[in-house]
């Protein structure tokens, strides 16, 4: 907010389109709200039922904040927010409703972690979540900051969550890491607003201040490409990936399970933002001939082949779980760099199903840790026969993952793929085929460490009876079970999907 | 008259000259009426218990850091409160917006102070800001020496220097 | 609401699976619900509270669109609670609910107890799923889906080969009679292009028969097809049923299927599974052609007679319970084929509370033998009648609640068996002196059969009852030891023995214990409008049934003396034969072995099984023979000849494969292996990972820049 208005009659509109203007974002307040009861219920909830209590509270924010958003955030058509800080659009709301969803599912599978963590995992939860749904608004350089950093914050401190030398190292890590991304955004950031003189990305003047003759093109290029690099750090793309996997093994489950998908979603999100504005200022940037999709796309094929080849050695779930998130954001990233309507299509439901199958994932993972005490995938040998119930469930939704029929994983990838192909046959940039080509290349490596899961599960004979550690609670199993349910079941209505997508699509 | 611009810095000008007198003064009484008698520690600059010369990478009490970022709570809140008043304080804006102005900003440092005030209560509660001392603990290394031993040959030790000392004077 | 009654089992069923520890209470919870809102369901539909019109159609039929073939109307699928449909529910989740308290203690020790409760819960769901499905479609799936339960839930011990034999044939029979059921949903279809009950009550009576041909009468109707395939139609619901409540010829597995859990029985065999075929044939009664309704009853009375005489010569004290149920399913048969469809009904539903009373009460025995072995540490075969005798004085509470379901079963008046077995002997009196014009003589042969059975009836229980209950003990070669032990069960199994027995009192169905007409249950059930369009026969289908109920109406009282003459006289028989001159049942001992011809006959269940063996079986066997002859000299032989030539053309990629491809692969796994390792060669140290990420940022910008 302006604090030295220039004149006064305007001050008086621009609050009261403030006030106007909440009701919008009642979703982000709830989980604010939801942050300060969190910690309220901490201190006050009794040690005995603090856990269950907590995370109930945390499911009615989340539901809450998902009621204000179907029923009272649902903006007529697009709107600037907040003095023009913030774009709400279709796409922010399906990007802000997955959001929601996936935080949902963690809570669900904190149950368990959260008796070890103390009060404030489910605020630090809540509160990245929140910052999440920011960045999928952000329209404004402060506030994409801001909003990155705040989840980035969050995310540092859940991941020390589980305590001890590997939480502690883990999040160290983590927020080195991500202290530098976030300087190097920062530095890109400022100097575009050096070129420009407004941090409002929407505006006209940071069209004409970066097409302005006056400045050469190459800083400017440098720039953006320092901005985005913090995106890519937030959605782990290579080069930016190494803390991942890092992360991912020292975090708590759920907490893990969230980082590969809010703010990766949400960091897709403000990337497609920045670019579709960026590339509008770009056009005069033709007679350079830079090309953004050649770059990103280079980068896209190169995380897919990263994610997906270290995979395969990973003898720990966890970390094979980090690479695979790692492999799809590349097929993430390649689903924006179609810049058309039917990639932010198949955008919308890779990132659904993703969330679906990347929370069964972890759900059996911490499933099979409570049964057999170890994330390694060798301690899984020959689990298949005693505990079907988990195995089974582990099969579909390694099947969902590599991407194969019968489950929602094939039709997402399907999806992907046809629209890189249509992208390309209609005239798109060549870059677009390599990516199809790495995409189905990848598919066929996913198929070798993905399934290494069910091999053990099935084909190898356990060498011991093994002792039963604590055991999969009731809430587990039905999860995992409608998860995986979920999975088959949208592939064979998968326009029950498409037609929610359809809701959210963005007309442009 | 001077220029306005000069003459509001000169009341800075006053704020510091009036704080070097303040400390040079009371430096000074100290000066005059304390007893002087210097020793290691004493000279040694003060750095809040802490060894001051030393590797870069040593290790502080982690409470330091909680006991800073408490202080920078508040430090930040009074700093924060000090514009805001001023700076949102105007009537003349207060009043071209029939007084929504004013509730906005009222509104919002409530916000802030309350989250402020959470998050203390928060560290109240959960012990973060018990200053405990270590307990020491005593090493049992299971040598059959008596652990009293050592104390009465330090006793004789001494008793033996003071007498030694005691016949040098002589 | 109805379908909460539906998924509550199922749900349940899931529950129990995921459950560690014992989750029979679970499943009991569910199950109990479910009753409650059955019997309120069933209230509503009671014509006192409130007539039809303030009944909501959404209370009584909802539909949902499952898809829309390329063209055509959508293909739906729904609910439809009909008066029958809300009785059955009633009795299937009762009955349920009882035999699952019964099982607790039953099943108690057994290592499958979840499994166990969890296939209960399965087998209600897909029975009610019979019972309110609209659709024959939907009724043909859970019919599948029973005949999967009871698949499992017979083969429940699959250790055991014979329960796994049994398991088998069941299956196997009831999809010989599936293939009937699959002819008639077909044939139905390519008319009316729906299965929607309600639609077809619609369609049928508009469609009519015009020189040999059937013609359909509605928007899209296609061209007409032959008329007897109305017949053939009606032939195939009536062989879903024979193989379901196993009817002559296919009464061949339900004896077997006893090597199941006795409560198994009980809720399978004796009241519920079993009498889908039996409502099935209600719930599509307007559709069947009165051909088909005459064979019905024909088939009807050949069970029934076969059943009970099958029933005399049993050692096993669960087979003589499996016969009589055939028996008894065959007079439902009867009673629905010759047009007494509410007598049939009411049938049902009073055999289903005796029989499984009878089932349970036989299951309390061999439980108590069986723990009483267990305590004496001896070994016998707790279900083979030759090794009881004298448990009257050891079981008495079970002996009363026997003695009364027995009783009832026999159709001694005042109990409810006597009413409903009334109703459907009068209902075939009638059908014969209509069914005359047709069939001249041979139309009373089945009351003939009814009467007889009714006689056989209460001699083969009262031998039962005699050589368990009554006599001297017959263990012998050092058990008798256990008879001492033989206790009481426990409460948890007398409380639905006592719910069962007290329910086979005529008084609860009808004041007057000669009246039928005048049972609750009879009043109820109305006869549903026949819809077979006419000129299949000389005169019109529901002209036919009016006049079997007006003819009926005057052997009402004949009927009543006769079969209460005859219960008096089985039991008397009975008693005479198999206790009085029989030394108190201790000829019975564990030597003995059935010799004479007809005992051999009935033993063996009229050597059906040798017979379908020495048939059928022998004829697929001879079959396959000529398959695998076929297929090891002629096709074998080609195949082999394309082998040879494959092998050879195998040699020489095989050589090419070596030398490039492979090669090429191996380079490209050996750089992909490689690259994986250079990805994740990361010491975990994060100043290198800086490194890393800031050099590759390097390249990239100063790519940008060139």
């Amino acid at each position: 907010m302006e604090t030295q208005a220039p004149t006064i009659a305007p001050l008086k509109a621009s609050l009261q389109a403030i006030l106007q203007d909440l009701p919008l974002l009642y979703p982000e307040l709830t989980l604010g709200l939801g942050v300060l009861l969190v910690l309220l219920g901490a201190l006050l909830i009794p040690r005995s039922w603090r856990n269950e209590g907590l995370a109930v509270l945390s499911l009615l924010v989340i539901a809450a904040s998902a009621y204000m958003l179907l029923y009272k955030g649902l903006p007529a058509e697009p709107v600037h927010l907040l003095a023009r800080t913030l774009q709400l659009d279709k796409m922010a709301v399906a990007f802000r409703l997955l959001v929601l969803l996936s935080g949902l599912l963690a809570v669900l599978l904190s149950f368990r972690e959260g008796k070890k963590l103390a009060g404030e995992y489910y605020a630090l939860l809540l509160g990245l979540l929140m910052a999440a749904m920011l960045m999928s608004m952000a329209s404004n350089l402060l506030l994409i900051y801001l909003s990155i950093e705040t989840a980035s914050i969050c995310a540092y401190l859940l991941t020390a969550f589980s305590g001890g030398r590997e939480g502690a190292e883990a999040g160290l890590k983590y927020l080195l890491f991500g202290a530098v991304a976030s300087a190097i955004m920062l530095y890109g950031m400022s100097l575009l607003y050096g070129f420009t003189g407004t941090l409002d990305i929407t505006a006209y003047g940071f069209k004409s201040g970066l097409m302005s003759l006056n400045i050469p093109i190459l800083p400017v290029l440098l720039a953006a490409f320092l901005v985005l690099a913090g995106f890519l750090f937030k959605i782990s793309v290579v080069p930016f990936h190494l803390w991942t996997p890092d992360a991912y093994q020292g975090a708590p489950l759920p907490a893990a399970a969230l980082f590969s998908t809010a703010p990766k979603l949400a960091g897709l999100a403000l990337m497609m933002r920045f670019l579709s504005h960026f590339l509008e200022a770009g056009i005069i940037f033709a007679g350079l001939r830079f090309d953004w999709q050649f770059i990103l796309g280079l980068l896209a094929i190169i995380t897919m082949l990263v994610g997906n080849l270290a995979a395969v050695w990973q003898q720990d779930a966890r970390r094979l779980l980090a690479y695979s998130s790692i492999a799809h954001s590349g097929l993430l990233l390649a689903a924006v760099l179609v810049f058309r309507a039917l990639g932010y299509k198949a955008l919308l439901f890779y990132g659904f199903v993703y969330i679906l199958m990347n929370f069964a994932a972890f759900l059996l993972v911490s499933m099979l840790k409570a049964e057999t005490g170890s994330y390694k995938i060798a301690d899984y040998r020959g689990l298949g026969s005693r505990l079907s119930y988990s195995s089974v469930l582990m099969v579909v939704v390694m099947i969902a993952l590599t991407g194969l029929p019968p489950t929602a994983g094939f039709t997402a990838k399907l999806l992907v793929f046809s629209a890189l192909w249509e992208g390309y046959s209609s005239g798109g940039s060549s870059m677009l085929l390599y990516l199809l080509l790495t995409g189905l290349a990848t598919t066929v490596v996913a198929l070798f460490y993905y399934l290494k899961i069910p091999y053990y599960l099935y084909l190898k004979k356990q060498p011991e009876a093994v002792v039963q550690v604590e055991g999969s609670t009731v809430l587990e199993r039905i999860l995992a079970g409608a998860l995986a349910l979920l999975l088959v079941l949208f592939f064979f209505r998968a326009d029950w999907v498409m037609n929610w997508i359809e809701a959210f699509t963005i007309s442009q | 008259m001077l220029n306005p611009a000069v003459s509001s810095f000169g009341e800075i000008l006053l704020y510091l000259i009036g704080g070097i007198v303040f400390v040079a003064g009371a430096l000074l009484t100290a000066w005059i009426i304390r007893p002087s008698r210097p020793n290691v520690e004493k000279l040694a600059t003060y750095e809040s218990g802490e060894e001051p010369v030393g590797s870069a990478w040593g290790q502080f009490n982690v409470r330091f850091y909680i006991v800073a970022l408490v202080f920078i709570l508040f430090d930040v809140e009074l700093v924060f409160l000090f514009p805001w008043a001023t700076v949102f304080g105007k009537k003349a804006l207060i009043d071209a917006t029939d007084g929504m102005w004013g509730w906005f900003a009222f509104v919002e440092m409530t916000i802030f102070v309350a989250i402020l005030g959470l998050g203390l209560a928060w560290a109240w509660a959960k012990g973060l800001l018990d200053w405990v001392k270590p307990e020491p603990v005593v090493k049992q290394q299971g040598s059959p020496v008596p652990p009293g031993l050592y104390e009465q040959i330090n006793r004789t030790v001494a008793a033996a220097a003071r007498a030694e000392q005691r016949k040098q004077k002589e | 609401m109805a379908a909460g009654v539906l998924l509550l089992p199922l749900l349940g069923a899931l529950l129990v699976l995921l459950l560690r520890g014992r989750g029979h209470w679970l499943m009991i919870g569910f199950q109990a619900v479910a009753l409650l809102i059955s019997v309120y369901l069933f209230s509503r539909l009671w014509p006192g509270n409130s007539d039809a019109a303030t009944i909501s159609p959404a209370l009584t039929h909802a539909r949902w669109n499952w898809f829309t073939p390329g063209a055509g109307y959508p293909f739906t699928l729904g609910i439809w609670l009909t008066i029958p449909a809300a009785l059955l529910l009633v009795v299937v989740n009762g009955v349920a609910l009882l035999v699952q308290l019964f099982s607790v203690v039953y099943m108690w020790k057994d290592p499958g107890f979840n499994r166990y409760f969890s296939f209960l819960g399965f087998f209600v769901f897909a029975m009610l799923g019979i019972v309110l499905a609209d659709n024959l479609f939907l009724i043909f799936c859970f019919w599948e889906g029973v005949g999967l339960a009871s698949y499992l839930l017979i083969g429940f011990w699959f250790n055991k080969p014979q329960a796994a034999a049994a398991a088998k044939k069941a299956f196997l029979v009831n999809r010989v009679g599936d293939i009937g059921f699959l002819i008639a949903l077909l044939i139905f279809y390519a008319q009316f292009r729906t299965l929607d009950l309600a639609a077809l009550f619609q369609l049928m009576p508009a469609s009519y028969i015009q020189s040999g041909d059937w013609q359909a009468v509605w928007s899209g109707a296609a061209g007409a097809l032959p008329a007897i395939l109305l017949t053939v139609a009606g032939f195939g619901l009536l062989m879903g049923a024979i193989g379901k409540s196993a009817q002559f010829p296919l009464q061949i597995w339900l004896p077997d299927a006893m090597e199941g859990p006795t409560p198994v029985s009980a809720l399978l065999h004796a009241a519920t599974m079993v009498a889908a075929g039996v409502y099935l044939l209600s719930r599509v009664f307007p559709l069947l052609t009165p051909m088909v309704l005459d064979i019905t009853a024909f088939i009807g009375a050949t069970t029934a007679f076969m059943g009970a005489f099958a029933a005399f010569a049993q050692h096993d004290i669960k087979k003589v319970l499996a016969f009589s149920t055939i028996s008894q399913l065959g007079y439902m048969v009867m009673g629905m084929g010759a047009g007494a469809y509410d007598a049939a009904l009411f049938h049902l539903l009073t055999h289903a509370f005796f029989k499984a009373g009878l089932f349970l009460s036989a299951g309390a025995v061999i439980y108590a033998l069986h723990e009483a072995a267990h305590r004496r540490h001896t070994h016998f075969d707790a279900q083979d009648m030759r090794n009881m005798g004298g448990l009257r004085r050891k079981l008495p509470f079970t002996f009363v609640i026997y003695l009364l379901c027995m009783l009832a079963l026999a159709g001694l008046p005042f109990l409810s068996g006597f009413l409903s077995k009334d109703a459907i002997l009068t209902g075939t009196m009638g059908w014969a002196s209509v069914a005359r014009k047709q069939w001249g003589i041979l139309a009373w042969l089945v009351p003939l059969a009814g009467f007889t059975t009714a006689l056989l009836t209460p001699i083969y229980m009262g031998r039962q009852l005699f050589l368990v209950f009554f006599g001297y003990n017959r263990l012998s070669d050092g058990n008798e030891v256990s008879y001492g032990a033989i206790r009481e069960v426990p409460m948890l199994m007398r409380f639905p023995l006592l719910v069962l027995a007290l329910l086979s009192l005529g008084i609860w169905f009808s004041f007057d214990a000669f009246d039928f007409q005048g049972a609750w249950p009879m009043r109820l059930l109305q006869l549903p409008q026949v819809a077979v369009p006419g000129s299949l026969t000389e005169y019109q289908a529901a002209n036919r049934l009016f006049d079997i109920r007006e003819a009926a109406f005057r052997y009402h009282t004949f009927t009543g003396v006769v079969s209460a003459i005859l219960v008096l006289m089985g039991l008397l028989l009975a008693y005479l034969i198999y206790h009085l001159f029989n030394g108190r049942g201790s000829f019975y001992n564990n030597k003995f072995v059935f010799r004479s011809r007809i005992t051999r006959l009935s033993y063996s269940n009229w050597h059906l099984d040798a017979i379908y063996r020495r048939t059928v079986i022998a004829f697929g066997l001879g079959l396959m023979h000529f398959a695998n002859w076929l297929d090891r000299k002629v096709i074998d032989r080609l195949v082999d000849l394309l082998g040879m030539s494959g092998v050879v053309f195998g040699h020489v990629v095989y050589w090419f494969d070596r030398t490039f491809i492979d090669g090429a692969v191996q380079v490209s796994v050996w750089v992909a292996g490689q690259a994986g390792h250079f990805s994740r060669s990361m010491s975990g140290r994060v100043q290198q990972y800086l490194l890393i990420m800031l050099a590759c940022m390097m390249a990239i910008i100063l790519w940008m820049f060139f």
